[in-house]
């Protein structure tokens, strides 16, 4: 094919031609949209169910926490994606949300959750209790003193989580590569291989563009995440 | 008055000022709770029932499978079949050269290395570095694959180009030196968590450690074998294995070889996806996945008791 | 690597000696004569004479490299079917060969030896497609059984070969204006053999892939492969479903 190589050499001549291919394929844009609905959605549950369960892990003193907190994170390590992957296919088809962005969504939310608790639960230890005890000790309820008090000087953490969260669920691809079906409901990560010609070659020029179009709200997120936090925040953006 | 009411007060304090109440907390913890046991905790469970079925995505034991004991855990360790290619011994033991060869010596040395020489370099230097680093460990997997496919081609690929131009043959590395062309990959993809876990380690030694032995005359290779190594001894432990645990659990290889050419880079996790999702075998597929989670299981456990020994 | 592999290669080779993948019990053949003189023409074509692209054979979009291959001139001869010329090459598509009804012609498989392929044939060859086929749960099978008696009624086949002509294993049904296909399907139909009907196919037909891919890349000799072939076999489909002829 002329004009196509393999290669990553530069573009010549200079062209904005194959990011307009690419916004006028409506498959690939549907595409990077699924993305941001899954990656979306995934976040938001994990941010939510992850921040209260971290604040009671951290507040509260049920009984047997330390347990809890002992096997979720040693099932956590055990149950990887490419070892459950059997299983969760075998789950989310008796569900019946085999093909939707749900079983995206709630498969993503169970694999992070406990990683997004452990990192919470030491954030929230580390601030001081008298924050909620002042508010309490004026009157507030608990659960008025976590959602006033607590929750903003939680924020900081929360957002490492969900920066965490999007950028794990927005690049993966055995996931949902597993769970969807139909071209409709591919995110970017699986749908890029349409990016080939009928009988099967990549088309480079598109996969380039769409590529970088598919990297840039990660990049985004790596230089918001080393301007803010300094990149050394904990342990690792990824699972 | 006494001063015992004065003792007992902050002890009671203690004893009775959670500031959840057990029934809050338990409400708290409940969504996240349902999201983990169905996705975390039943996959564990389900996995180890489906695996002494005949279960298979079509046919008629798609919905009637049929209890076959152990079976399938025979034919994964059929000695007359074990280590060839494209059978599960052979994965096995392909996963675990690859873990050896792209975690434990190329992502931790190469992580050791750079954490070691970006400390004494310009801060630009530094910070170039670890960019390079870090994006090529959090940019998609999908993009990383395709760009060191075409990196790879051998007739279009520019890593082909580039050794034409200085002279050197042309290589076939996709085909010839599949296995080193993924140990390479890994070792790329993931050097930066041991670059940046080695960095914060090293940054956490004292200074005057290393003024005391500049003033004695060290040098670099002396400062970083007798002061920096045994100091992050501890992070040392931590990073194999976690990077043993990813590395071995990784699909990512998939997305530029394919595991083949003729199965020769079908780590487990692919061999696991090709005998559920290809071959439609899941009481199989299931039952790789079961020995997949025992040698996770062995590994998380020397982890989280180093964990337990660290903070008692 | 595919069902490709089995189909438009294994397959026709191995029924040019006379024999199938399973025999007239349905019982899978493990070790015969025919296989080895597949493997061995395989051998001879990729290792011993190098006269095909060993490339192609190995790698996971070898299946393109011998489209583009054969586009480029760089391939003479390749074992495909009708989809070959209704799709791969024609006008329009990413291999189309220029000029084709010049320059591109068909021949049959020949046998091993005249009269030596399956059933005493001279030549030899193998279909597959698409089948349409009733749900057995499903809840409305009188519409059903109505909607496919209407899609094949002739006028309608007719009218779907005028979009998208086919071979067709039908006598009422004509394939209009294409002198390739008529002349394809009057020829190879009477000779035509067909893949089993067996839930183990699939699992079989990826070992016969990994077969042929180790005598062409020269890892193992044609006995060795199939000795790997008849082990892994006898593990699917256990060894009372499986014969031994040698």
């Amino acid at each position: 094919m002329p004009g196509q190589s393999l290669g990553l050499a530069m573009p010549d001549p200079w062209t904005l031609a194959n990011f307009v291919t690419v916004f006028g394929n409506g498959f690939a844009v549907r595409a990077l949209w699924n993305s941001v609905l899954q990656s979306v959605g995934g976040v938001i549950l994990v941010g939510a169910t992850a921040t209260l369960a971290a604040y009671a892990l951290s507040r509260s003193s049920l009984p047997g926490k330390g347990a809890v907190t002992y096997i979720l994170l040693l099932f956590s390590s055990v149950v990887s994606g490419s070892a459950a992957m059997v299983p969760i296919f075998l789950i989310v088809s008796a569900a019946g949300l085999i093909d939707t962005h749900l079983a995206v969504i709630l498969t993503f939310a169970g694999g992070l959750l406990p990683t997004a608790m452990f990192i919470l639960r030491d954030f929230i230890d580390s601030i001081p209790k008298s924050y909620e005890e002042s508010a309490m000790v004026a009157g507030a309820s608990p659960v008025q003193a976590f959602f006033d008090v607590a929750l903003p000087v939680i924020r900081p953490g929360i957002v490492v989580i969900v920066v965490w969260g999007f950028v794990n669920i927005w690049g993966s691809f055995l996931i949902p590569f597993i769970l969807l079906r139909s071209d409709t409901n591919m995110p970017a990560s699986v749908a890029i291989y349409s990016f080939y010609s009928e009988a099967g070659t990549p088309i480079v020029t598109l996969l380039a563009a769409y590529s970088l179009l598919y990297s840039l709200p990660v990049i985004a997120l790596y230089l918001f995440v080393s301007w803010k936090f300094g990149f050394r925040f904990f342990g690792g953006i990824k699972a | 008055m006494t001063s015992e009411p004065a003792s007992d007060r902050p002890r009671r304090k203690v004893r009775n000022f959670a500031l959840l109440s057990n029934r809050a907390g338990a409400a708290f913890l409940t969504p996240a709770g349902l999201l983990v046991s169905v996705f975390v905790i039943v996959p564990f469970f389900w996995v180890i029932f489906v695996s002494f079925t005949n279960r298979t995505l079509l046919g008629k034991t798609a919905l009637n499978p049929e209890f076959v004991g152990l079976a399938n855990y025979f034919s994964l360790f059929d000695p007359g079949n074990f280590l060839q290619r494209g059978q599960f011994g052979f994965s096995l033991i392909l996963t675990v050269q690859f873990v050896l060869a792209s975690a434990l010596i190329g992502q931790a040395l190469l992580g050791l290395l750079l954490a070691w020489l970006i400390q004494t370099v310009p801060p630009w230097v530094k910070r170039i570095t670890e960019t390079f680093v870090i994006a090529a460990w959090i940019l998609p997997e999908v993009v990383i694959g395709f760009a060191w496919f075409a990196f790879l081609d051998r007739d279009q690929g520019t890593l082909n180009a580039m050794l034409t131009s200085v002279g050197l043959p042309r290589g076939d590395f996709l085909l010839d030196q599949p296995f080193w062309v993924i140990v390479v990959f890994n070792t790329w993809r993931g050097a930066a968590f041991s670059m940046m876990l080695f960095g914060s380690a090293f940054s956490s030694i004292s200074p005057s450690y290393f003024q005391a032995a500049d003033v004695a005359g060290a040098t670099s290779w002396q400062k970083f074998r007798d002061i920096g190594l045994p100091l992050i001894r501890g992070h040392i432990v931590t990073d194999l294995i976690l990077i043993t645990m990813w590395t071995f659990n990784t699909f990512t290889p998939f997305l530029l070889t394919n595991g083949g050419p003729s199965y020769r880079t079908e780590l487990v996790s692919i061999y696991n996806y090709r005998v559920a999702f290809h071959d439609f075998q899941f009481g199989k597929g299931a039952a790789v996945g079961v020995i997949m989670m025992l040698i996770n299981l062995a590994f998380a456990l020397i982890y989280l008791s180093i964990g337990r020994k660290k903070k008692g | 690597m595919g069902e490709a592999t089995t189909m438009q290669g294994y397959w026709l080779a191995l029924l040019g000696t006379g024999e199938g993948v399973m025999d007239d019990s349905g019982k899978y053949i493990v070790s015969s004569q025919g296989i080895l003189d597949t493997l061995n023409l395989y051998k001879t074509i990729y290792v011993d004479e190098q006269l095909g692209d060993q490339r192609a054979q190995l790698l996971a979009d070898g299946r393109n490299r011998s489209f583009a291959n054969f586009r480029d001139g760089v391939t003479a001869l390749l074992f495909e079917g009708d989809y070959f010329y209704r799709s791969v090459t024609a006008e329009g598509s990413e291999f189309a060969v220029a000029d084709r009804d010049k320059v591109m012609g068909w021949a049959k498989v020949p046998a091993e030896k005249p009269g030596m392929g399956i059933r005493g044939q001279d030549f030899v060859t193998i279909s597959g497609g698409t089948g349409f086929v009733l749900n057995p749960a499903t809840d409305a099978p009188k519409e059903a059984w109505a909607l496919l008696s209407f899609m094949n009624e002739p006028e309608m086949q007719n009218a779907f070969q005028a979009i998208q002509p086919r071979i067709t294993a039908r006598t009422d049904v004509e394939i209009p204006d294409s002198p390739f296909l008529t002349e394809t399907s009057r020829t190879l139909l009477p000779l035509t053999t067909a893949r089993p009907n067996d839930e183990n196919y699939n699992a079989v037909s990826a070992e016969i892939q990994r077969m042929t891919e180790a005598v062409v890349s020269g890892e193992l000799s044609p006995e060795e492969a199939m000795a790997q072939y008849k082990a892994s076999v006898i593990g699917i489909v256990g060894e009372e479903n499986t014969v031994s002829l040698l």
